[in-house]
């Protein structure tokens, strides 16, 4: 069944300008805004301003626009002042005359066709109607509101830049070229969506990127077919490698520092208009371990912490299991004083232990689902919940053991530390947990290498999984258990550092 | 095809592979100590200490458990041990079994018959150390663990901590299987002595054991000998008698190797035993100047009584016809050929055989003092 699904997708029909069919526009005023307000179904949203054209009134405007996406300012001081002042004779290139010499603003182009019109409408341009030509001027004065640029939640750094992502695109391109100042860097748009026509945008760097895999992206994208894109989550689930891995195939981040460095090393960013997380392709599963701030501390004590991030998901992911192994099956491999303090400890609590441990690790689930979830002042709440009830009176009252509670305590810490990949954590969790109930240590390693040769298989976008690890490519590994110093990390662009010569007549 | 074999493979490794014995903590209890003894109609006594886990869940994290002593009887050891759970109720687990202690009337009459279930059992690592009692061994695991509460954990501690004192030799059940596997079945365990009305205990000495059976037991200087001899020894006290009577120097030793090499020379085999002590002056009854004449003087000294202490080992396993030593390993791997005429009467070999001691020592520091304190 996975293979059909597979199939259906690689099968990439690219999306030809499909031809829609073309309604050219009137030359009358009156109908051309009766046919766009119908079309928009007389919504009360959509303003119409009718003016006269120049002093002389001898011409009439209509100016159509979406109430609350145009600058105001912009329209009342550079769109209609003007338009209301020319002086110039109405002639026949008339719409370009204004365009060229009246309206003051950057972005303004025609459009002659129906459709044309009432996509750009849409999108929140202001549409010039003019009497007697059956053109029309689209001004782009966009104006929406947004949030300010802040330090994601999610990776809040100690050392290195704060800014995140927002909802606004344009915002957020603008946030790439400010770390990026280079004509490599592509930004290629893209509108998908058959109903919210949304925008989403490549980034890569010519001449760093393989051009094969800004094709696969591109035909990746061809081929999603959804009514709406609200999060770039959904362009990630419609063109991810491996639809039914529990492992994610494409990094996200909120942070256009980590973008600009992916980019560099010749990955394909992906920006959705209205989402504050991009995403990042190809993507191998070191990255999930690596931190921005790996780069910008010096190198000793990040790689020192990378180290125990490797060992942090073994850690979340089998500890659980593991106690279950060591505990009802190979009782002879743990010390005698721990054994002891373990029965101890065990002694009249009711369940078997793979029930109890399940049961902590689904609780456990729970608390964390409703933090997240809580409003910050009831948040406590669930924290005293969680570590007194479920944790300290659990024990105190028999229910479950004290190292049960330590366990499941720990591989959740632990899952924090990756938090892209936190959730494919859990399941393993759960997976090995049921595995080594049943099979004991050996169901333990069962997992670990059904997972290993999975991850073996796994691809994305072209590119091993695994890698550097497998295949081998010892001169990645600089940059894999151990973060070397930054000169000694070949630069993966290739390119001679840059430089730092101060150009003539650059003003910072 | 692919998927199948891959499906095929998974099933055969969950089907045929796997971990028994699935048992909850809370569904078994452990034994930390056995001891075998023989009764008056001559069935096999099996004492077990048993660890009682602490219900209360206030001292949840300490391993304070309490222990208890069972006992049944049997034909066999295993019989016995089954019989237990009309005692105990629960079906016990030997994993952390700590030692086994021997009785003396069942260590005269036989070893190996009733080890032969801990030397077989595959729940046993082989790792817990084989003791020989006098008396009951019983009265062994009655006693109290003056230092632990768990005695069973204060005699395994005791066992490796014998490498620091070499009176009594620390012998694992694997090494007893070792000792035991040649033909004559010689071997040694170290000696338990339950005391102060079987309160206490004292491990010193040992009991040399032939065809199988405790026939003689040996005292703690001729054990050392012993341990010098096998290397086992890593740090020790010498005691030096000093010129005046009554005055001792402790030298203690830090490091010890020895080498056995066997020469056969006109038909005669002899074996020479070379032992590198090497150690510091731990401590001086007497102000001894600290010049190099002191220092051979006593190194001279400790290399005479640690070559006694070696020849009474000796004298006393030609005494008994008992290759304690493991002499033969070493006859066996240089002349291949002889052995094979030496091989069925190899006890009269070694009851008659010649063993020089050599014994080169080095003290190496004087500690932190020069002299003794007040003297210059």
């Amino acid at each position: 069944m996975i293979k059909k699904f597979r199939r259906k997708l690689s099968i990439h029909h690219i999306k030809q300008n499909q031809e829609s069919q073309e309604t050219p526009l009137q030359e009358d005023l009156q109908a051309n805004v009766t046919t766009v307000r119908s079309h928009f179904g007389f919504t009360s949203d959509l303003a119409v301003r009718t003016f006269w054209l120049g002093a002389n009134q001898s011409h009439q405007a209509s100016l159509l626009f979406l109430k609350g996406m145009t600058n105001q300012d912009v329209m009342d001081r550079d769109v209609i002042r003007p338009l209301m002042n020319t002086i110039g004779d109405l002639h026949e290139g008339m719409v370009d005359h204004i365009m060229n010499a009246v309206l003051h603003v950057s972005m303004a182009w025609k459009e002659s066709t129906l459709e044309k019109t009432l996509e750009q409408l849409a999108r929140g341009y202001i549409v010039l109607f003019i009497h007697n030509q059956a053109q029309c001027i689209i001004i782009g004065a966009k104006s929406l509101g947004q949030r300010s640029v802040e330090e994601p939640s999610k990776e809040a750094v100690i050392r290195g830049p704060r800014e995140g992502f927002i909802e606004t695109i344009d915002t957020n391109l603008s946030l790439i070229r400010k770390r990026y100042h280079n004509p490599n860097l592509q930004i290629e748009t893209y509108w998908i969506g058959t109903q919210s026509d949304t925008r989403v945008c490549l980034a890569y760097v010519r001449g760093v990127v393989k051009e094969e895999l800004v094709d696969e992206v591109r035909k990746r994208l061809s081929v999603i077919k959804m009514d709406a894109i609200l999060d770039s989550g959904y362009i990630e689930q419609w063109i991810e490698d491996e639809p039914f891995s529990i492992f994610p195939t494409i990094y996200n981040s909120e942070k256009p520092d980590i973008l600009v460095a992916k980019i560099l090393e010749g990955r394909v960013a992906i920006l959705v208009d209205g989402s504050p997380v991009a995403l990042m392709v190809p993507a191998t599963f070191q990255e999930f371990f690596q931190n921005p701030e790996d780069y910008y501390s010096r190198p000793f004590y990040a790689s020192f912490l990378r180290l125990l991030r490797y060992a942090a998901f073994f850690v979340s992911a089998f500890l659980p299991s593991l106690y279950i192994s060591f505990e009802n099956f190979h009782k002879d491999l743990v010390p005698p004083t721990l054994l002891f303090s373990f029965i101890n400890a065990r002694e009249g609590v009711p369940f078997p232990l793979p029930i109890e441990l399940l049961l902590m690790a689904i609780v456990y689930e729970w608390l964390r689902e409703a933090g997240v979830r809580m409003p910050r002042p009831i948040g406590q709440a669930v924290s005293i919940v969680g570590a007194l009830v479920i944790g300290e009176a659990a024990v105190s009252a028999g229910l479950v053991g004290a190292p049960t509670v330590i366990v499941i305590a720990a591989s959740a810490i632990t899952s924090f530390i990756f938090p892209a990949i936190s959730d494919v954590v859990v399941i393993l969790r759960f997976v090995s947990i049921f595995v080594a109930s049943v099979l004991g240590l050996y169901g333990n390693f069962l997992v670990f290498y059904m997972v290993a040769i999975y991850l073996c298989d796994l691809r994305s976008f072209g590119v091993p999984y695994l890698a550097p690890l497998a295949p081998l490519k010892l001169q990645d590994w600089k940059d894999f258990f151990i973060r070397f110093p930054l000169w000694l990390i070949k630069l993966s662009s290739g390119g001679s550092p840059s430089s730092l010569k101060k150009q003539k007549g650059e003003r910072s | 095809m692919k998927t199948l074999t891959a499906v095929m493979g998974l099933l055969i490794a969950i089907c045929l592979g796997g971990c028994w014995n699935n048992i909850d903590l809370t569904e078994t209890r452990f034994v930390t100590a056995v001891g075998i003894d023989l009764n008056e109609e001559g069935r096999y006594v099996l004492t077990v200490n048993v660890m009682k886990p602490s219900s209360g869940k206030a001292d949840a994290g300490g391993s304070s458990g309490k222990s208890t002593i069972i006992q049944s009887t049997g034909y066999t050891i295993f019989d016995a041990a089954r019989n237990m759970i009309e005692y105990s109720g629960y079906k016990l687990s030997y994993h952390h079994m700590q030692y086994l202690a021997i009785g003396t009337e069942a260590a005269k009459k036989d070893i190996i018959g009733p080890l032969d279930l801990f030397f077989r059992d595959q729940e046993l690592s082989g790792r817990h150390w084989v003791l020989y009692v006098e008396g009951k061994a019983e009265s062994l695991l009655r006693t109290k663990g003056n230092t632990n509460d768990i005695q069973p954990l204060k005699i395994n501690e005791q066992m490796i901590a014998s490498r620091s004192v070499g009176k009594y030799p620390p012998v694992r059940s694997l090494d007893l299987m070792r000792m035991l596997a040649t033909k004559e079945k010689v071997g040694y365990i170290p000696i338990s002595h339950p005391f102060k009305s079987l309160k206490e205990s004292r491990e010193a000495g040992a009991v040399i054991i032939k065809d199988g059976k405790a026939v003689s037991s040996i005292n703690e200087t001729q054990v050392r000998g012993l341990l010098w001899v096998t290397g086992k020894i890593k740090s020790t006290i010498v005691i030096v008698p000093l010129k005046k009577p009554g005055q001792y120097g402790s030298i203690e030793v830090l490091d010890s190797k020895a080498k056995i090499r066997p020469v056969l020379e006109n038909n005669q085999l002899t074996i020479q035993i070379t032992v590198h002590p090497h150690g510091i002056i731990g401590s001086l009854d007497h102000p001894i100047p600290m010049d190099s004449e002191t220092y051979k003087w006593l190194q001279m000294k400790v290399n005479q009584i640690i070559k006694e202490e070696i020849n009474a080992a000796v004298a006393i396993a030609k005494k008994n016809k008992a290759d304690i030593f493991g002499f033969h390993d070493y006859v066996h791997r240089k002349y291949p050929k002889e052995w094979k005429v030496w091989e069925p009467q190899w006890p009269e070999h070694f009851s008659q055989l010649e063993v020089k001691v050599n014994v080169q020592s080095k003290l190496l520091l004087n500690g932190l003092l020069a002299e003794q304190l007040g003297e210059k």
